[in-house]
């Protein structure tokens, strides 16, 4: 695998985590698995606000875009404003949000 | 996304407007020139072979889209229209074949599918002169002309791939027009290294206003065609528009997913028509040059731009001009109005104030950045959007505090 692949996968979770940080989250788990085939990125969230899953699962949305797998990736994780998490469901197979006791997970899968 | 009957029509149309015979010479006249800033291929092909040059680039690419199996998403309608666009004045069939050569040996060299590099690959062509100017510009010979301007074309592909990943967080993504800033970088290479070797080639300053109406006419007719068709796939509805225009259009902003297709292109064309009408009331006539910022400010519609986030920056660059004593009909402050919309995220996400003095630092930049590449660069306003970015950027960080912030949008 290219060494920017493997990046890709690291722009993915600073992205995820400067959307939550901005939403003021101060304790998120991240798990990152990298098998042959993919990669999972499985980001846990303690206590989440009650607008936090409607929020992710309208700004998540899994359209893995061929076109942008070469532009634009490297701004991901930049503090900016206007945090869309747009660019993430460009680079995604799956997204999954699930909520569990007190807490919400999100799973992003990425095929290599 | 309508892209080949737009593309079409450019070219059923050539046909009308100037005769076969007239429409053939004239674009072959196209293909040999020299391609500089600021050359209008109206003036040395004629309407029919300017209409037919930009119309073939439109279905060429949108072939080659289709060719690797993509679909027509926001990015590659920008970089198709974008082409059109520049057919007008920069780009011909010649001068594109060889720069896209280029950006195809880098994927094949790399290993990776020409579909993750075609966004870079549509937009590398604003580098293309560099072709033409070797080939028919410098006086040199043609039998070492050719090789050398097809040699520095392809080579100029395969490096702004790379360059144009590498620049984008120069700017952060607020430069729409993020590979005119890489193409802008070897453009200031090409023209330092013409000038050191003692080549020398004589600037142009070329276009014709003669075909006004008609291309008023031709441009309403697109974007009520845009604005028709958007509202029919939509539903018969813009219930939707709020997503587009809550959005700062910051890279990368596809306004085509989550199936907006529909809106999208409602928002191409109003966005292209209230853009045409700012230009037509500040006495802007159309020539190909503008016509071809127009089509640019219309493709970008489905990737960044909206009604909101394009008109401060415009009215910034006309206040600057008025400061400065410049007419907006002037051909260089008219395609700084229209191009200032590269830096609408801006806009988007620090507010209209923020827009407005970004459009006004935007224009002394671009003024004096053209007498660094020589007109070899068609992107002139990106590459000077990027500076005006940072700029503004980093004014605006150094003034926001944690209790002072400067947003716009969520």
């Amino acid at each position: 695998m290219a060494l920017h692949e493997m990046i890709k996968n690291v722009k993915i979770i600073d992205e995820i985590l400067v959307y939550l940080v901005d939403k003021g989250y101060k304790k998120v788990n991240i798990n990152f698995e990298l098998n042959k085939n993919d990669a999972k990125i499985l980001v846990t969230i303690n206590h989440p606000k009650a607008e936090l899953i409607e929020a992710l699962k309208r700004d998540i949305c899994a359209e893995r875009g061929e076109e942008l797998e070469e532009y634009g990736w490297e701004l991901m994780g930049e503090d900016h404003h206007s945090c869309e998490l747009q660019q993430v469901g460009m680079l995604i197979d799956k997204v999954e949000v699930m909520e569990k006791e007190n807490k919400v997970q999100l799973l992003l899968v990425r095929k290599m | 996304m309508m892209v080949p009957y737009i593309a079409g029509l450019f070219i059923v149309t050539s046909f009308f407007v100037q005769g076969f015979s007239g429409v053939i010479a004239g674009f072959f006249q196209i293909q040999v020139n020299k391609s500089i800033l600021l050359t209008d291929y109206i003036v040395v092909g004629g309407i029919g072979a300017t209409l037919l040059n930009s119309g073939i680039l439109m279905m060429g690419s949108y072939l080659i889209v289709r060719k690797i199996k993509l679909n027509i998403t926001g990015p590659i309608f920008a970089g198709i229209l974008t082409i059109g666009g520049f057919g007008f004045f920069g780009k011909n069939i010649l001068n594109v074949s060889v720069i896209y050569f280029g950006v195809f040996l880098y994927s094949q060299y790399k290993k990776i599918p020409l579909k993750s590099v075609i966004v870079i690959f549509l937009f590398s062509t604003g580098i293309a002169p560099i072709t033409s100017l070797f080939m028919f510009g410098l006086g040199i010979p043609y039998l070492y002309s050719i090789p050398l301007g097809m040699t520095i074309g392809v080579l100029s592909g395969f490096v702004l791939v790379e360059l144009a990943s590498h620049v984008i967080t120069f700017h952060k993504g607020y430069d729409l027009y993020n590979v005119g800033f890489a193409g802008g970088i070897l453009a200031l290479l090409y023209f330092g290294l013409i000038k050191q070797l003692g080549l020398s080639y004589s600037t142009v300053s070329l276009f014709s206003e003669d075909y006004n109406i008609f291309l008023i006419v031709f441009l309403i007719v697109i974007c009520l065609s845009f604005i028709l068709v958007g509202y029919i796939i939509n539903g018969k509805n813009i219930d939707n528009y709020q997503d587009i225009l809550s959005k700062s259009g910051r890279a990368i902003t596809d306004f085509t997913r989550k199936n907006n297709q529909g809106i999208t292109l409602f928002n191409v064309g109003l966005t292209g028509i209230l853009v045409l009408a700012f230009v037509l009331l500040v006495q802007i006539k159309l020539s190909g040059p503008v016509i071809g910022a127009l089509m640019t400010v219309i493709g970008f519609s489905a990737f960044g731009k909206h009604p909101y986030n394009v008109f401060p920056g415009m009215i910034g660059v006309l206040i600057a001009a008025f400061l400065f004593g410049y007419q907006p009909s002037n051909i260089s402050i008219a395609l700084a109005i229209i191009f200032s919309t590269a830096l609408a995220p801006i806009t988007g996400e620090h507010g209209i104030v923020a827009g407005v003095l970004t459009g006004m630092i935007h224009l002394p930049l671009v003024l004096s950045f053209t007498e660094l590449h020589g007109g070899i660069l068609l992107y002139a306003n990106g590459f000077a959007a990027a500076f005006t970015a940072v700029i503004v950027h980093t004014v605006i960080s150094t003034i926001e505090r944690r209790d002072i912030k400067w947003r716009f949008t969520k």
